[in-house]
C-alpha cells in the first residue's frame, strides 16, 4: 500500500510537464511497447507454433490440416519416447539434487574460510560456466572411457552434476554475499549448536537461493544435447538426443506433443517454486 | 576362443548369476571361426531377456516388437542414431556400448568390416534369409554375405507436385535444366554425395567418380544450376514438408519421405529418374562385443518373417528386400504396386548405382566441391 502511494505521487508529479516533453516520451513509450512486443513475439511465438502444431492431425507440420489428440495418443503409446522423457526426468532430478548439495556446500565454504590461494580456486569453480560443453563432452567420455566405466544413467548423472553445479555455486555465492551472519550469532548466542543453527537459521535463509538454483539445475540437464550425447549409452538416452535421433526420418508431431507436456511440467515447477517462495517470505 | 566367449565363460564359473542372465545364459560351446559345426553343438542357447538395438529413428513398427516380446519374452531396447557416422562413432570412442544389433547402410558395413566391428552371422540360426532376394544378397559391401543381412532399402529419387510443373520430370537432365521461371521452387538433397551424384550422372559419370575433373565439372553444372534456379539445400525430410506446404513444387528426396509427402498431398508424384539414381540399403548386423549375439540372430530371423517383414515396411512406407513378402501380396498395394517403391532393380540393372564412401582422398575432393557450390 505504502508503495502506491509513492507511485500516485510521482505520478501527478510528471502531470504539468511541458507538452513538448510529453510528445518525447510518447514516443519513447511507443518504442518501449514495440521493443517490449517484439521481444516477447521473439521468445514466444515459436513456442505457441510448437504447441498448436501438436494439435494438428498432418504429419509433416507443413500446413495444418485439422484438430486432432492423435499425437497424444501416440506418445502414450510411444514405449521409446515414453523411456526417453523418463530417462530425461531422472537423470535431471538426481543431478539437481547431486549438484545443489555439492553447490551450496562449496558456496558456504568458499564464503566462510579464508585459504590459501582462494582466489585461483573460485575461479577454476567458474570455469566450467565458460568451458565450450564440446570440449566437456569429450573429455568425460574420454575418462569414462580410461576409468571403464559403461556408459548409462550413472554416467549421464556424472555429468550433468558436473555442469550443473557451477551455475549452483554461483547462484548461492551472490545469495550468500547478503547474508547477515548476525542472525546465526544471535542463535549460537542463544545456545544452538552448529547443527541447529545450520538446520534451522542458515538453511531456511537460503531456501529461496537453493530453489532458484535447484530450477536452473534441473532446466539446463533436462535440455542438455551436447554433454549427454557423448555419455549417454544403452537405453539411457535422454529426450534430446533421441529427437536429435529422429532428424534423419523426420520429426513427427509426436515431438510437438511430449515437447508441450514437458512445457506443462516447467510451468508447474516454477509455478510451485513461486508458491513456496511466496509463502516463505509471508 | 574370443573375448566375448571368454568373459561369458569365466562368469559362468563364477556363478555371477544376474549378469550371467544378461548376458544370455549358458556358458557358450567354444566355437572355431568359419567352421560348419555339426548340429550336435547348436544345443539351443538360452535367449537374453533384453536386446538392445542401435537404430535409425522412426525405423521400425511398434507392433513387431510386441509380437516378438510375446512370442520369445525378450524386450527389445532401441536407442536411435541419425547418420552412420554418428554410430560409427559410438563403437569407435570406448567400443561397443553394449548394443547386440546395429543398422549401417551399405557403405558403413564395408567400412565396419573393415575396421573388425563386426561380428560374422552364423546363418544357421537364420533360415529365413532364403526370404530375402538374391539381388539384395553378396553386394559389394559384403561380397560373400557373412556379416549382414538386408533390411529396408531404396532410392534416392525425386518428387515433384505435378498441379505445378508444366511437365513431369522423369531424368536428371530435366532437373538441370531447371526453367529460370520457376526460380526458387526448387530442393535439393543437403548432402554431398547425392547432389554431386546428380551432376556427375547428367554429364555421363560415376556417381563415384574419383578423378578431379569430373567432380569439378559436377561442381560447375551445379553451381550453375544454383545461380538459374536458385535451389534450397535441405535434408529429406525437410524437402518432404516443404513439398507439402508447397514452398518448393519439386525435390530431391528418400524414397521413406517421397511416401510421407504423397500420404499428405495427393498430388505428389515420386519417379526414379530414368538416367542413373542412388539405391542404398540398411541392413541388419551386430557388432562386435554384442551382449547375446544368439537373441541378435533369433530377432533377425524374425524379422524375415515375411508376414513381419511387410507389418513392419507397410510401417514404415520403405521397401523391403524380403520376396516372399511381396509375392504373397503381403505389402500394401499403395507400396507394392509403386514402381517407385519397388523398381524393378535386376530391369534398371546399372541404372541404379550404390554411393561408395570411405577413400579419404575422394572423400575430401568432394567435400572440397560440395563446400564451393554452398559458397557460390
Amino acid at each position: 500500500m505504502a508503495s502506491d502511494v509513492v507511485l500516485l505521487g510521482e505520478r501527478s508529479e510528471i502531470k504539468p510537464r511541458p507538452r513538448k516533453e510529453s510528445r518525447g516520451i510518447g514516443l519513447g513509450r511507443f518504442a518501449l511497447v514495440t521493443i517490449t512486443f517484439f521481444t516477447f513475439a521473439f521468445l514466444y511465438v515459436p513456442i505457441a507454433v510448437l504447441i498448436a502444431f501438436s494439435f494438428n492431425s498432418a504429419r509433416t507440420g507443413a500446413t495444418w490440416q485439422s484438430f486432432s489428440l492423435q499425437w497424444y495418443e501416440r506418445v502414450f503409446s510411444n514405449t521409446r519416447i515414453l523411456e526417453a522423457a523418463a530417462n530425461s526426468l531422472i537423470v535431471a532430478a538426481l543431478a539437481t539434487v547431486g549438484s545443489v548439495v555439492i553447490g551450496t556446500l562449496m558456496a558456504i565454504a568458499m564464503e566462510r574460510y579464508q585459504f590459501r590461494a582462494k582466489l585461483a580456486w573460485d575461479a577454476l569453480l567458474y570455469l566450467p560456466v565458460i568451458i565450450p560443453e564440446i570440449v566437456m563432452g569429450i573429455s568425460l567420455l574420454i575418462f569414462f572411457a580410461a576409468i571403464n566405466l559403461s556408459r548409462g544413467i550413472v554416467t549421464l548423472v556424472i555429468s550433468h552434476i558436473a555442469f550443473c553445479m557451477p551455475f549452483v555455486y554461483l547462484t548461492m555465492r551472490a545469495r550468500l554475499a547478503d547474508f547477515d551472519r548476525s542472525l546465526e550469532e544471535a542463535a549460537q548466542d542463544l545456545g544452538a549448536d552448529e547443527w541447529t543453527t545450520f538446520r534451522r537459521i542458515t538453511l531456511p535463509l537460503l531456501m529461496p537461493g537453493i530453489i532458484s538454483s535447484a530450477l536452473l539445475a534441473f532446466t539446463l540437464s533436462l535440455d542438455d544435447f551436447v554433454i549427454s550425447f557423448f555419455v549417454t549409452g544403452v537405453g539411457s538416452q535422454t529426450l534430446p538426443v533421441y529427437i536429435w535421433g529422429q532428424i534423419r526420418r523426420g520429426i513427427t508431431p509426436e515431438i510437438n506433443a511430449i515437447s508441450t507436456l514437458m512445457l506443462l511440467l516447467s510451468i508447474v515447477l516454477v509455478v510451485v517454486a513461486q508458491l513456496i517462495q511466496r509463502r516463505q517470505r509471508a | 576362443m574370443n573375448r566375448r566367449q571368454f568373459l561369458r565363460l569365466g562368469l559362468g564359473l563364477t556363478g555371477s548369476t544376474a549378469l550371467l542372465a544378461a548376458c544370455g545364459g549358458a556358458p557358450a560351446t567354444p566355437q572355431t571361426q568359419g567352421q560348419q559345426a555339426p548340429t550336435t553343438d547348436t544345443a539351443p542357447e538360452a535367449l537374453a531377456k533384453e536386446l538392445s538395438w542401435y537404430n535409425w529413428g522412426s525405423y521400425i513398427a511398434d507392433s513387431v516388437l510386441e509380437k516378438f516380446k510375446a512370442e520369445f519374452g525378450v524386450t527389445v531396447k532401441v536407442d536411435v542414431y541419425s547418420s552412420n557416422e554418428e554410430m560409427e562413432a559410438k563403437f569407435k570412442a570406448g567400443g561397443n556400448p553394449g548394443y547386440d544389433l546395429i543398422t549401417p547402410s551399405d557403405y558403413m558395413v564395408s567400412k565396419m568390416i573393415a575396421a573388425g566391428l563386426l561380428e560374422k552371422l552364423n546363418f544357421d540360426r537364420i533360415p529365413n534369409f532364403k526370404n530375402i532376394d538374391d539381388s539384395h544378397k553378396n553386394l559389394y559391401f559384403d561380397p560373400t554375405n557373412e556379416y549382414s543381412v538386408a533390411y529396408n532399402w531404396g532410392c534416392t529419387g525425386f518428387a515433384f507436385d505435378k498441379t505445378k510443373l508444366p511437365e513431369p520430370i522423369t531424368n536428371w537432365k530435366q532437373v538441370i535444366d531447371w526453367p529460370e521461371a520457376l526460380r526458387g521452387k526448387l530442393g535439393m538433397l543437403d548432402d554431398v554425395r547425392e547432389l554431386l551424384a546428380v551432376g556427375l550422372r547428367v554429364l555421363g559419370y560415376s556417381g563415384n567418380a574419383t578423378d578431379p575433373a569430373e567432380i569439378n565439372a559436377a561442381r560447375d553444372l551445379l553451381i550453375s544450376l544454383k545461380r538459374r534456379a536458385n535451389y534450397a539445400l535441405t535434408d529429406s525430410p525437410n524437402a518432404a514438408t516443404n513439398l507439402v506446404a508447397g514452398d518448393i513444387f519439386a525435390t530431391q528426396i528418400y524414397t521413406s519421405d517421397a511416401v510421407t509427402a504423397r500420404r499428405e498431398n495427393p498430388n505428389v508424384v515420386y519417379v526414379i529418374p530414368g538416367d542413373v539414381s542412388t539405391i542404398w540399403q540398411d541392413n541388419l548386423c551386430v557388432p562386435k562385443g554384442a551382449p547375446s549375439q544368439y537373441t541378435a540372430e533369433v530377432f533377425i530371423n524374425f524379422l524375415c518373417r515375411p508376414e513381419i517383414a511387410a507389418e513392419n515396411a507397410n510401417e514404415i512406407g520403405l521397401g523391403t528386400p524380403n520376396a516372399v513378402a511381396l509375392k504373397q501380396g503381403l505389402i500394401a498395394p499403395e507400396l507394392a504396386e509403386d514402381k517407385a517403391v519397388y523398381p524393378d532393380v535386376v530391369a534398371l540393372g546399372s541404372a541404379l548405382e550404390f554411393l561408395k564412401k570411405g577413400d579419404p582422398q575422394a572423400d575430401e575432393r568432394y567435400q572440397r566441391a560440395f563446400d564451393e557450390i554452398k559458397a557460390a
